[in-house]
């Protein structure tokens, strides 16, 4: 029965964490955004004290019921498994094994000290809810917009607007590939030792798992009823029943109550009886930390043959061809409104991924940087930062991005305009354009005289820094190209204006 | 070649129709799913029933519906190649049928319309169709001499044929120097005089030109008449237009006018654009409604071609027929003819006015403007936002009922129908397409306008003063009006803004104004008017003065001086007027003894 309560819950859990990756529109956020809201390491990197606290209790109370029906890389491991187990004579394929208890400590005392320190991408690198963040958003995403495209195919013929086309691209090529490799080890290591992952690399495996020594229910051996079958510790996916000693290692037992229904003496009940601390770290099988790297920053180079800027026009019809825009080289990384600023944003993001997802006018995607690798940065080759969007901050977990209403974010400054002259159509096509003062959200770009002594001359943009928020309108919509005229660099700490 | 078609002059035509009409009707009795095509948009169609006009200058007896060669279908598969086995067909299909003028040009489809339509022609006898086609010199490169003769020759070459039948001069009275566009083309270079002696040579059977926009050209042209002995003019022509075209964009004439003057000099009339680009296909739902209450079986498209062809001195209607369905409705309007009777015609001026009075582009998607040297896809973009006007998806304000479905079909339409990157915000406002409309659509101003509505369908805003300045701007307006929609004027002074106040003041009621000079009079009226906001490019000191006393209105100005002066230095003259008052409804009075003095010499 607890099994069976478990095992729903935890579907019905995955599925909703699932769901809120994959819905580009955002909308879901409003039924389901509290499931991210509870994942303990977004919570703690926000300082939500209420939910770390009712975290800490849980586990208190229950034992690591948490990493069973909440963390959803947890339940990942759990259906991979599963699917592992019912390969013929495998079911029974676990057994006890001593726990790793260095590995587990000195990966924990990292991780404290690269977030207190700051170094984002290390502690982006081990979160398990931003794990399996980058994971949906890198591989299952696309198949998931894939077949909205071909529900939007059928819309669009159809007359309907209940569907729309939505580009299929990679954001970030080392991100994508961080996230390819720890779907491939983490799913190696679910397949042949179940838990491996969280029982010797986790760090909030480790944190809840020291909590949990002291829970006060917890699976307990009856050795009145116990015949030393060993089922259970064949079942145990964390590794943690040591049958001959009939005793269960609580740091690990992620408490799926398995075993429970594994004994045909009923000789295991999850129960508030006591036992004595017998924690232990003795030997060690050498476990692999994955094959994770980090990559070098790259920029997402763009192949674009050239546009027929003053094309002669002979014959009617046909399309110019659009060259690609290339990333201009930002001293400082941009990020959205909400993030107070870039120290803000490392020390807060997990790297979910989350607000990647939701980014609807594409401008959101992760950081390639090594110190910031996968946490969000702003560009704006597919679109800008719109004045009525305010979903990553409504979305994130972490507090790293921090809601702002639309009014407020109009009067955010995340960085300033700066305009190239060498790049300007006035220069290179000698033609008036004044597109990206046409279109600033703030009114801070005036066209004035290129030739200050001469009122008639082309008109050339003059930025009011004072009065720019960097919403990335007039980069996105430049006409010069592969490198636009005009473009934003970041400010390190955000300021109302 | 006309021997292979049976003669048949309107009034026997009307007779035969008449008896074959109740012939058919008898059979009918029957019931089962054919329909009969006099009443059907899905009924057979006869065969050999084509109508025909004959050309009185040398006896062609010219098929009333005309092949418009602009449009062929692309490859389903690669929009850059036409589709020529489709092209085939319909060439087939519509000479079957007894269309037998075709009307292609070296511009036409990236310039591989008058290769295809030579292919697709060339498979039947040379004297059993007419081919009209174009010297489209537009570009300066192609003005000299020898470039014409080439672009004449690779016309004969690719339409695989030794004479053309009916040469036009393409497109005469676009851009912005008509008159120099003229002569550097046809004139000064001797191109028209080669022409002529190719006529005389009867390489060319018959010379005429295509007009558009500018009257100045169309009436010195018509002049060179006794000179040139133009064989025939095409012209555009619809029910819209006839006497609608000035209202409906600057340069237009009403087309009446045009028709008249051919008529005048016995000189045949084809036409083209009667269907506007098939934008009278496709209408607001309210004309399409009293369309279809009076002919509900009829197509919308059917009434445009009959308005085309009732009068008897037009020689050929042009369509552009892309699609197998729009052939066969044609052939259906066409054969016979069933012309309008007067009170048809008045009733479809009736709808031309519903037409008139929604906001959409006069755009006819005929690619003239294209390619836009930025990536923009002009038509595409009209083709859309006028789509959305016609099914009511154009919502004014977010309070408006129905507002975030129209906001959606919107927006979710506009990425659908252009790529983001090819969006009206992308426009520079270089103005290059402007030259080339034949409609003479201010193309940047109109897609300044679709850009700010579809910025404020997205920020779920009305539209902002910003917004509206930008238009002014960009298209170089006097005076933009917004109330929920936007309206644009362009006289100087105050004309435009007295004539809204006396006719129509409910457009300034709490209405937005953007405007380029207010001095203390225009100020007066807008005051008197009840606007909400005033942006201005240059304000005067008293108007400025005069609108601190009604705070309630917003105002904001690029750059204020002591008076407004006119371009030869003296003082606004309606300025002077209203110096010594600061009393709205005495200037409104001064306002108008100015208005309506009689002008000075």
């Amino acid at each position: 029965m607890l099994r069976k309560i478990r095992i729903t819950l935890a579907i019905l859990s995955i599925l909703m964490v699932t769901a809120l990756f994959l819905d580009f529109t955002g909308s879901i956020h409003k039924w389901l955004g509290w499931i991210a809201d509870i994942q303990f390491l977004p919570a703690l990197m926000a300082l939500n004290v209420g939910i770390v606290v009712f975290l800490l209790l849980l586990t208190l109370v229950f034992g690591r019921v948490y990493c069973s029906v909440i963390c959803p890389l947890g339940i990942f491991q759990d259906i991979v498994s599963w699917l592992s187990g019912r390969r013929k004579k495998k079911k029974y394929r676990f057994g006890y094994s001593p726990a790793h208890t260095r590995l587990r400590l000195g990966i924990l005392i990292l991780f404290v000290i690269a977030a207190i320190a700051g170094i984002g991408s290390f502690v982006a690198l081990l979160a398990p809810y931003s794990a399996y963040g980058r994971i949906v958003q890198n591989l299952f995403s696309p198949v998931y917009i894939w077949f909205n495209n071909i529900l939007a195919y059928f819309a669009e013929r159809a007359g309907s607007y209940s569907f729309y086309h939505r580009d299929v691209w990679i954001r970030s090529i080392p991100v994508f590939i961080v996230a390819l490799v720890t779907f491939i080890v983490i799913a190696i290591l679910a397949w042949r030792g179940g838990r491996t992952y969280c029982n010797s690399v986790c760090p909030v495996g480790t944190l809840l798992g020291a909590i949990s020594r002291f829970s006060w229910l917890r699976p307990v051996i009856n050795t009145d009823k116990c015949v030393n079958c060993g089922l259970c510790a064949k079942g145990c996916k964390a590794s943690a029943i040591n049958p001959k000693e009939h005793k269960i290692d609580y740091t690990r037992c992620v408490a799926c109550m398995d075993c429970l229904e594994e004994c045909h003496t009923g000789a295991i009940s999850y129960t508030s009886k006591r036992t004595a601390n017998e924690a232990s770290a003795k030997g060690a099988d050498s476990l692999k930390n994955g094959g994770r790297r980090l990559f070098m920053a790259g920029a997402a180079g763009a192949i674009g043959s050239s546009v027929i800027y003053g094309a002669r026009k002979k014959v009617d019809g046909g399309l110019a061809i659009i060259e690609d825009k290339k990333l201009p080289e930002r001293h400082t990384p941009l990020v959205p409104a909400g993030a107070l600023s870039l120290n803000h944003l490392r020390q807060h993001c997990t790297g979910c991924q989350l607000c990647v997802s939701v980014c609807e006018n594409e401008v959101l995607r992760p950081s390639s940087d090594l110190r910031s690798l996968m946490q969000p940065v702003m560009e704006f080759d597919r679109g800008y930062c719109r004045p009525e969007c305010t979903a990553c901050g409504d979305v994130c977990p972490a507090g790293a991005i921090k809601p702002v209403s639309q009014i407020d974010k109009s009067s955010i400054q995340v960085g300033h305009a700066v305009w190239v002259a060498n790049n300007c159509i006035v220069t290179t096509d000698d033609v008036e354009c004044g597109n990206c003062a046409r279109h600033c959200l703030v009114g801070a770009i005036t066209m004035v005289p290129s030739d200050p002594s001469d009122k008639d001359s082309k008109k050339i943009p003059a930025i009011d820094e004072n009065r720019c928020i960097g919403c990335g309108a007039c980069e996105n919509l430049c006409p010069a190209r592969p490198f636009s005229a005009i473009y934003v660099e970041g400010h390190e700490r955000h300021k109302t204006i | 070649m006309a021997s292979t078609y049976s003669r048949r002059d309107f009034l026997k035509r009307s007779g035969l129709a008449a008896i074959a009409g109740s012939a058919i009707l008898s059979a009918c009795r029957k019931q089962d799913n054919t329909i009969n095509s006099e009443e059907g948009a899905a009924g057979s169609i006869p065969k050999g029933r084509m109508d025909y006009r004959v050309n009185p200058k040398n006896g062609d007896k010219v098929s009333l519906l005309g092949y418009g060669c602009m449009r062929w279908p692309y490859k389903a598969d690669n929009d850059s190649e036409l589709d020529q086995e489709e092209i085939n067909r319909l060439v087939d299909k519509a000479m079957e049928y007894g269309v037998n003028y075709f009307d292609t040009s070296p511009a036409y489809l990236q310039g591989m319309s008058e290769k295809a339509t030579g292919i697709a022609l060339a498979r039947h006898p040379r004297d059993s169709y007419f081919i009209a086609t174009k010297l489209s010199n537009f570009d300066p490169s192609t003005w000299p001499l020898e470039e014409g003769i080439k672009m004449y020759r690779n016309s004969m070459r690719d339409l695989q044929t030794d004479h053309i039948d009916y040469m036009l001069l393409h497109c005469l009275g676009v851009t912005d120097d008509p008159m120099g566009a003229l002569k550097g083309r046809f004139i000064d270079n001797g191109l028209l005089d080669f022409l002529l002696k190719e006529r005389e040579a009867g390489r060319i059977r018959n010379l005429g030109f295509s007009w558009h926009g500018d009257v100045a050209i169309y009436d010195l042209l018509l002049s060179w008449h006794e000179k040139y002995h133009w064989d025939f003019v095409q012209i555009q022509s619809n029910y819209l237009e006839w006497n609608n075209g000035t209202d409906l964009s600057a340069g237009n004439v009403n087309t009446h006018y045009l028709y008249e003057e051919l008529v005048k000099r016995d000189i045949p009339v084809i036409i083209m654009e009667p269907l506007l680009g098939g934008r009278l296909a496709k209408l607001p739902d309210h004309a399409v409604e009293m369309l279809k209450s009076r002919e509900p079986q009829k197509s919308v498209a059917s009434w445009a071609f009959r308005y085309a062809g009732t009068r008897p001195e037009v020689l050929t209607v042009l369509s552009g027929m892309t699609y197998m369905e729009h052939l066969e409705d044609n052939l259906r309007t066409f054969c016979p003819l069933k012309p309008l009777s007067e009170e048809e015609m008045e009733f479809l001026h009736e709808v031309a006015g519903v037409i008139a009075s929604y906001p959409t582009v006069q755009c006819n998607e005929c690619q003239y403007c294209m390619p836009c040297p930025y990536g923009l896809d002009i038509p595409a973009i009209f083709s859309h936002y006028n789509k959305c006007v016609n099914q009511g998806n154009v919502p004014d304000s977010p309070e408006a009922a129905g507002y975030a479905d129209a906001r959606r079909a919107f927006l979710v339409g506009y990425d659908r129908s252009v790529p983001k990157l090819r969006q009206a915000s992308h426009c520079v406002g270089c103005g290059k397409c402007k030259s080339h409309c034949p409609q003479n659509i201010d193309i940047p101003g109109e897609l300044a306008h679709i850009d700010v509505l579809a910025e404020s369908l997205r920020q779920g805003t009305p539209p902002e003063m910003s917004a509206l300045v930008s238009i002014l701007k960009k298209g170089n307006y006097s005076l933009v009006v917004d109330n929920g929609r936007i309206t644009k004027y362009n006289q100087r002074g105050i004309k435009d803004l007295y004539s809204l106040l006396t006719e129509k003041p409910r457009m300034l009621d709490h209405a937005r104004v953007a405007d380029k000079v207010i001095g203390k009079a225009a100020a007066s009226l807008m005051i008197l008017g009840k606007v909400k906001e005033i942006h201005t490019g240059i304000i005067s000191t008293p108007a400025k003065e005069l609108l601190a006393n009604y705070p309630h209105i917003k105002l904001s100005y690029d750059k204020e001086v002591p008076e407004i002066l006119q371009p030869n230095g003296e003082i606004c003259p309606m300025e002077a007027r209203c110096a010594d008052t600061s009393n709205i409804y005495d200037m409104r009075q001064r306002i108008e003894n100015f208005m309506n003095a009689p002008k000075k010499a």
